[in-house]
């Protein structure tokens, strides 16, 4: 059976780099394949199709999954094309670590961990800590269960010693190992003060970072001179259920409020159980943006408003189709009938049901 | 366990593929999925397999014998998986597929032992059925916009001519036509034929269903006098019907037959207007079958007489209120607007959302 190595981590160069050192391991084939997208993409694509299938035996669930499982580790032979040994790096490799994890179970993972790089797709400080923290909590919630499976490598040790960071690596994986690191040396990347501030104010990237064993910054006096990293770490602690925390802050940034900030209070106060105002806050949001999608949603979750009636029209003629989705599932919620429902918010054909 | 399908069901679309496949997988050792589209599946893992596993796919690309070997297993490994789950493991795996009719080529080039079962059925019902599965299908198939007669009557020829073009190099092991007719009429006999073609034996699981079908409803109940004109103006659906057998159309009032088909009543019906009153007296008369069957074809056009659709919502259970509904969902007038807000009201929602939801607030208000 093909071994396959499989490298992966938050967005950064060095993976691809590791893997090409990896690959001159004698017995080791480096491919450049986007696995878990293939296997996500086949078991969706075919649960969709079984999804029209009303017979006796249609419970997808009970062959589908089990047969994009056994396809894994003929893939896995089909790109190694002989080798003994497959070693892939993709970023996705962390992202969707549980799945390969659980299709590939003879595989080998690598973690390589940094805190933080910029990223040129995060246009605002809010977004941030989307390009880090997604590729970094599936592996925090993978690696005890994989226990020898998983391997960390610290992106920094990698950059100060590629060579005895390679020898460590190719020794714990079995690896006869690469004499030392050649060629391009990992690039030493350290993330600006506005990405370490970002991951720092959020509660669930903060707790990430000193997972992984960074330090996280205090951002005590950069969230009062930054009302965006104020509002990112607001709405943070939000979802974080650090309501008593959220609630100063939230109240101060309403002075000057922007849909975000509208929406994280309104989602405050609907944690408190203070609705009336939450329904408020989420209007005003959509006052001040009607393509605020998000407060629209989190408003028609709240099924047992009447105030809602005011803005179902226009919400059943908004042009985007998770909010005409938002507004079938609390039609069905005040007892309409689905297939009705999805005719008079115009989604029928879309994945409306669920969030 | 081999799950590599054995053989596969085609035929045009609303010509008994789905009858067939039910009846088939009540065999013991026979699972038929529905549309699994197992030829798409294995083509999109061998593409993704060639694109690095990537999405963003060219569909006009060639695959590569690797990547389409991929494809095959994964089709395999999903009808073991079926097989499997419905406890039928040293069974059969089969799907069927009506476009698989235009597919037959590469069909075999992926699955060269493969048998193909094609079941025919008159295209005028083909047709009338197909209007009427797009005005009262539940789930994907029924939309505001219905094809055209011309367009259904033309899809049925092709679909036909090309399985049978494609069929004529296969050897006479691998391909059966069977009819629809004949299987509504004769579900047993037609089963086993099918059933020892493709390699098992009969058995009783489904020849207890088989003997309770019955001839459904043709095209003489169920397509109006314009729409079978619009059938026969198609040349090449009206000469495939000839060419399998079926009788013509009586068009006209001394052809044999014709006071028994609906053509009678509606030859003189054509524009939406005049189907919407005759919709309207046939309500008066207490007949609401062929009321509706006047008000569905006051809607299906390019143009529309609303009253048609105001009408249908009034039946709100029923699935032609459904095809109104997603017809005047768009329109703005408040007739129209008060007509969806009752129907959402007689299908569970409180009288003050109904309302709000149709864009009557601020008269609530008021």
């Amino acid at each position: 059976m093909t071994r396959a190595i499989l490298i992966g981590g938050p967005p950064n160069p060095n993976l691809h780099l590791l893997e090409g050192q990896l690959a001159r391991c004698e017995g080791v084939r480096a491919v450049r394949f986007h696995v878990s997208a293939l296997l996500e993409r086949l078991r969706e694509a075919t649960q969709f199709r079984a999804s029209v299938w009303q017979g006796v035996h249609a419970k997808a669930s009970q062959w589908v999954d089990p047969a994009v499982r056994r396809l894994a580790p003929e893939l896995a032979a089909a790109l190694a094309s002989g080798a003994d040994v497959l070693v892939n790096a993709h970023v996705d490799n962390a992202r969707h670590v549980e799945l390969l994890a659980d299709a590939l179970p003879e595989a080998h993972f690598v973690f390589v961990a940094h805190a933080g790089r910029d990223d040129a797709r995060a246009e605002h400080v809010g977004a941030i800590p989307a390009t880090w923290t997604p590729f970094v909590e599936p592996w925090l919630r993978a690696r005890d269960a994989l226990g020898e499976r998983g391997t960390t490598v610290q992106d920094e040790q990698l950059a100060r010693d590629p060579s005895g960071t390679l020898a460590a690596l190719c020794s714990s994986l079995g690896l006869r190992a690469a004499a030392e690191w050649v060629g391009p040396r990992p690039i030493e990347a350290a993330p600006s003060q506005r990405t370490l501030e970002a991951l720092s104010a959020s509660v669930a990237a903060r707790r990430a970072l000193e997972a992984l064993g960074y330090p996280a910054l205090d951002v005590s006096s950069a969230l009062a001179r930054d009302p965006a990293l104020a509002t990112l770490h607001a709405r943070s602690l939000v979802d974080a259920g650090e309501l008593e925390r959220a609630a100063p802050l939230l109240e101060r940034l309403a002075r000057a409020p922007t849909p975000a900030i509208h929406t994280a209070l309104a989602l405050l106060r609907r944690r408190q159980g203070r609705h009336d105002e939450a329904v408020l806050g989420f209007l005003r949001a959509i006052q001040a943006d009607a393509n605020h999608v998000e407060a629209w949603t989190h408003l028609f979750a709240m099924t047992e408003r009447d105030e809602l009636r005011a803005v179902a029209d226009f919400a059943r003629q908004h042009p985007n189709v998770k909010v005409r989705s938002a507004l079938a599932r609390w039609l069905v919620a005040r007892g309409l009938d689905a297939e009705a429902a999805e005719i008079v918010a115009s989604v029928e054909h879309q994945g409306w049901q669920t969030r | 366990m081999n799950g590599a399908p054995r053989f596969f069901v085609l035929g045009a679309g609303r010509s008994g593929t789905s009858i067939l496949q039910s009846l088939l997988s009540m065999h013991a050792r026979l699972v038929v999925s529905h549309e699994l589209r197992v030829l798409e599946l294995a083509v999109l893992t061998g593409a993704l397999f060639d694109n690095a596993g990537e999405p963003n796919i060219d569909e006009r690309a060639p695959r590569t014998p690797a990547g389409l070997a991929l494809g095959v297993r994964f089709v395999e490994l999903l009808g073991e998986e079926q097989l499997r789950a419905a406890d039928k493991p040293e069974g059969v795996y089969s799907d069927k597929y009506p476009p698989y009719c235009e597919q037959l080529a590469h069909l075999d080039r992926l699955w060269p032992q493969a048998k193909f079962v094609h079941i025919l059925r008159d295209g005028r019902d083909v047709v009338a059925s197909a209007i009427q599965a797009f005005i009262t299908d539940r789930g994907w198939r029924r939309q505001a916009e219905t094809p055209t007669v011309e367009q259904l009557a033309t899809h049925w020829a092709r679909q036909v001519r090309a399985a049978r073009a494609y069929a004529a190099r296969l050897p006479r092991e691998r391909y059966l036509e069977i009819s629809y007719e004949e299987l509504t009429r004769d579900a047993a006999n037609v089963l086993d034929i099918v059933l020892r073609f493709v390699g098992l034996e009969p058995d009783a699981s489904h020849t207890a269903m088989a003997k309770r079908m019955r001839p459904g409803k043709t095209w003489r109940d169920t397509a109006s006098h314009l729409e079978l004109v619009q059938f026969e103006s198609v040349a090449d659906a009206s000469a495939l019907n000839r060419e399998l057998g079926y009788p013509p159309t009586p068009l006209r009032p001394s052809d044999p037959g014709a006071d028994a088909t609906q053509s009678s009543w509606s030859a003189t019906l054509t524009s939406p207007a005049q189907w919407a009153d005759a919709g309207l007296a046939a309500r008066a008369r207490g007949d609401e079958k062929r009321a509706a069957f006047c008000f569905t074809r006051a809607i299906r056009g390019k143009s529309k007489d609303p009253r048609g659709a105001v009408a249908l919502l009034e039946q709100s259970a029923s699935g032609e209120a459904l095809f109104a509904a997603m017809n005047a969902r768009g329109w703005s007038d408040e007739h129209s607007r008060a007509a969806l807000a009752a129907w959402l009201q007689a299908r569970g929602l409180d009288a003050a959302t109904a309302r709000s939801v149709m864009g009557f607030h601020a008269e609530h208000k008021r």
